[in-house]
């Protein structure tokens, strides 16, 4: 109740401070430049939207647990998982085991990619269907249609990752749920095994620590969670009437928005059923990236308008804001770009003191703080209650990424569908830091020439100084883990954990 | 395993909060917003002015003179303070050594007479330092316009004025840069009614000037010097006080045969003779008003005697110089007098680039860029 309660001011507070640096933005007495204005105002603008869009949603927040199940209930359950050429044996011997070791009678299907010989023997020790898949197109979503159609036949199917080792509990706990005849499918955390190994890793699962909490709370609150393709529980029937698990990038977006259009709700359990592996190296992180941004690009322009007609308005709003989130990358880009021109041209959007711009948006970053602060009480594990300043720093560094996947979703041009790498690379990644590098470079460029070739530095001048600054801060850890790897290491000296 | 069909078993999940709720929620946040703002953005603004804006103000109670050893050169325009572009040519004159900007804004209520944030923010940014001669007249205020107008001096001492004042000097801690501020020019010169010509003792004026004064110093605006100007040479009685003036602006002009004895008479001689009396009120002093008319003499020469008798140190005292570049002048019996500077052809070749280079100080970079080729 308390924390209801908390939730509800914050909120109010949040949507109070954005109106009123809106109002400020739009409406104050100031010289604004009718070309640069707006576009410095779409930069701007896009984190509070942003923002505003995650307060609405946390309006909805619904912490779920476990509903009791009637004992004479019982369900056939389906685990199927995927294996891909070059993928390591350690790793499937480890998460075989653990899913055969789960509670709930079960049958486990292994979809092979490369029909590997050593894989074949793993799963008869194990007592594990070994599905041999290597003329089966359309990657993990065509092998798993492929055994819906031809050897599958339980009411729940069990898709998870390979490199993902679930708890003993899990499927008991999950499927109660399944009572409810209108969930489809249901979700729940995904929780990684190898966070301590890099700064990568590190900060790419503090991303998604307020997803698996809050956002997904909220969105349970709501009825429709997002499938997560690496260990989402679903309802065969489910599936079935939308023709089966989607073929695509985002495979698992697609599948849950054409669920949600079909008129089946989700469940969300914030409980950690499965330990998986996260990207460790900058370059598979990238690769992550580029898959997901592409995929939701394309989800965006090609598969939420076809959608469009059959969602109800919650779900319109709510995948379209999730189909625009890599637009981070462009605001980002823009905000990169404007102070160095602004500092370089000597011009100005708009003629705020900085004064005055810091007091009107210090209500609104304060209140963006607090919010995360309190959210953080909703997170599934105490060692995620930290400041994520890793995460910020590895999502504003993949600012190209997601500006490539747009052109690519946009051009439709082909991504090929890649599981996620599980093998770390340790080298010095210049490359892919370049667009960082030029940007940090160009940044403290500008601000050396507003230093010494501006005579006097008004509150304009400072502002736009102290926005490039910061855009140089944000970027430099994920630039120096590039050059120097060993930083993305550090003290850590990597068990050989698969 | 036992088969069953689950889909006719409904299984209630805790119903999070409706969408119908949220709309509500929302719809009372945006309508508390307006009386929010308007009660608290005032308590905001207090705060946060007194303690933010005003520990910014520059502490300044001296003219900006980067290079030691030179003048600042300054100028008036009539266009100003609306528009800088007759600044624009006397800079592309005088090599962009001109860093001082001096205009008039008479006292009252309403936007033309509130602190002019706009235009200084333009200065600032355009490398100036701004000097505002601020003319405590009554007639643009609403309950005091139909008053006597020799009245200004003792509505400011009784606090009357107060408001305005207040308002004029938050204005000017907010713009926190250095800024010169002639109050109550020329206390004798009967053009104006604040003046001893309307009655006005020097006690009243003494008492007004600081009042004024100590408005803006409750107002954190430190960033303001204060500057006196004498009209003759016998207004030392004017004075308000060492401890309350930072500048003696001298406003010296050569009417020529318009003045009342008719006599020309050069920048050196008129100079000397207020320097020399103003000297012992131990304040630095400057030139704030400078112009030469033409009746009786040779403009071009008088300009190029002021820049040669500047040259050679003669008035080491005088530490800025302003132009006064404005054709629709009065003498003090109102006939109209021409003191620009425009009527004479190539003001530059008055004195060599060099030498005027060694006499004033530069004016800032940022600005200079767009005058020096």
């Amino acid at each position: 109740m308390m924390d209801k309660l908390i939730l509800r001011l914050l909120i109010a507070a949040g949507f109070l401070s954005s109106l009123w640096f809106a109002d400020f933005w739009f409406f104050s007495e100031a010289r604004r430049d009718s070309f640069w204005f707006p576009i410095l105002t779409v930069a701007i603008f896009w984190g509070i939207y942003r923002s505003l869009a995650n307060w609405a949603l946390i309006y909805f927040m619904t912490p779920s647990s476990t509903p009791s199940l009637p004992e004479t209930v019982t369900y056939r359950v389906d685990v199927l998982t995927t294996a891909m050429p070059g993928e390591p044996f350690a790793m499937f011997e480890e998460s075989l085991t653990k899913i055969q070791a789960m509670e709930w009678p079960h049958r486990t299907f292994l979809l092979d990619g490369g029909n590997d010989s050593q894989l074949m023997e793993l799963c008869a020790r194990l007592g594990v269907t070994h599905v041999d898949c290597r003329n089966i197109p359309g990657a993990k979503a065509g092998k798993v249609n492929y055994c819906l159609r031809t050897l599958s036949d339980a009411e729940i199917v069990f898709i998870i990752d390979p490199d993902h080792r679930p708890r003993p509990d899990m499927l008991s706990r999950v499927l109660p749920f399944f009572e409810n005849s209108q969930i489809g499918f249901v979700q729940v955390v995904q929780a990684y095994y190898n966070t301590g190994n890099s700064f990568v890793a590190n900060a790419a699962a503090e991303q998604t620590f307020s997803f698996y909490g809050p956002t997904l709370m909220s969105l349970h609150g709501l009825g429709i969670p997002t499938a997560i393709g690496a260990n989402c529980i679903f309802r065969r029937k489910a599936l079935d009437s939308i023709g089966g698990h989607a073929e695509h990038l985002a495979e698992d977006a697609l599948t849950s928005m054409r669920l949600h259009a079909e008129g089946w709700r989700s469940a969300y359990l914030p409980y950690r059923g499965t330990e998986g592996l996260v990207p460790e190296d900058l370059g598979s992180f990238f690769k992550q990236q580029v898959k997901w941004a592409t995929g939701m690009f394309e989800i965006l322009f090609r598969e939420y308008p076809k959608l469009f007609r059959k969602f109800n308005g919650v779900e319109r709003i709510h995948y379209f804001n999730a189909g625009t989130f890599y637009f981070n990358g462009l605001a980002t880009l823009l905000m990169l770009l404007l102070p160095i021109y602004f500092l370089f041209a000597q011009k100005y959007a708009v003629e705020f003191s900085l004064q005055d711009f810091i007091l009107h948006l210090a209500p609104y970053a304060i209140c963006t703080l607090l919010t995360y602060r309190f959210m953080s009480r909703f997170y599934t594990h105490p060692s995620e209650k930290r400041f994520p300043w890793r995460s910020l720093t590895l999502e504003k560094a993949s600012w190209y990424v997601s500006c490539m996947s747009l052109l690519s979703g946009l051009l439709h041009r082909r991504v090929e569908y890649i599981p996620t790498p599980k093998n770390s690379d340790r080298r010095a990644m210049p490359m892919l830091v370049l667009p960082n590098l030029i940007a940090i470079g160009l940044s403290l460029l500008a601000v050396a020439y507003a230093l010494f070739a501006y005579y006097r530095l008004d509150g304009g001048t400072w502002w736009m100084i102290s926005l490039a600054l910061l855009n140089v801060l944000v970027m430099v850890p994920v630039t120096v883990i590039a050059l120097f790897p060993k930083y993305n290491w550090g003290s850590y000296d990597s068990k050989e954990h698969r | 395993m036992i088969q069953k069909n689950i889909a006719d078993r409904p299984l209630k999940l805790p119903p999070g909060p409706s969408i119908r709720s949220f709309f509500l929620f929302l719809l009372i946040v945006v309508a508390a917003y307006f009386p929010l703002k308007k009660w608290g953005e005032p308590a905001l603004a207090e705060i946060w002015f007194r303690q933010v804006i005003c520990r910014m103000v520059t502490d300044a109670h001296t003219l900006e003179n980067p290079e030691p050893g030179k003048m600042a050169l300054g100028a008036t325009r009539p266009e100003l303070p609306q528009s800088l572009y007759g600044m624009d040519e006397l800079q592309s004159t005088f090599g962009g050594r001109v860093s001082l900007i001096s205009f008039y804004q008479a006292w009252g209520e309403g936007p033309l007479h509130a602190f002019p944030t706009e235009a200084l923010y333009n200065m600032r940014k355009a490398g100036y330092t701004p000097m505002v001669t601020w003319e405590p007249w009554l007639s643009e205020f609403v309950r005091y316009g139909s008053k006597e107008p020799q009245k200004s001096l003792a509505l400011i001492a009784s606090g009357k004025l107060d408001a305005y004042i207040r308002e004029w000097a938050r204005g000017a801690a907010r713009y926190g840069s250095p800024l010169l501020l002639r109050i109550a020019h020329e206390p004798t010169n009967p053009l104006y009614p604040w003046t001893s010509a309307y009655g006005n003792t020097p006690e009243m004026y003494g008492s007004a000037w600081k009042r004024i004064r100590s408005l803006f110093m409750e107002e954190g605006a430190r960033n303001v010097s204060f500057v006196w100007t004498p009209f003759g040479l016998l207004d030392s009685a004017f004075f308000p006080g060492k401890d309350q003036v930072d500048w003696i602006g001298l406003d010296l002009f050569n009417y020529g045969s318009l003045s009342e004895q008719g006599t020309w008479i050069d920048f050196y001689s008129l100079a000397k003779l207020y320097v020399d009396q103003y000297r012992s009120l131990g304040v630095p002093m400057f030139a704030a008003e400078v112009g030469t008319s033409s009746a009786g003499g040779s403009k071009a020469d008088w300009i190029r005697d002021m820049f040669r008798a500047l040259r050679n140190r003669d008035l080491p005292e005088l530490k800025a110089l302003v132009l006064f570049d404005i054709p629709t002048g009065r003498t003090a019996t109102g006939l109209p007098i021409n003191w620009s500077l425009s009527e004479i052809r190539g003001v530059d070749s008055l004195i060599q680039r060099e030498q005027f280079d060694t006499l004033f100080s530069l004016r800032p970079k940022a600005a200079l860029r767009s005058y020096l080729p």
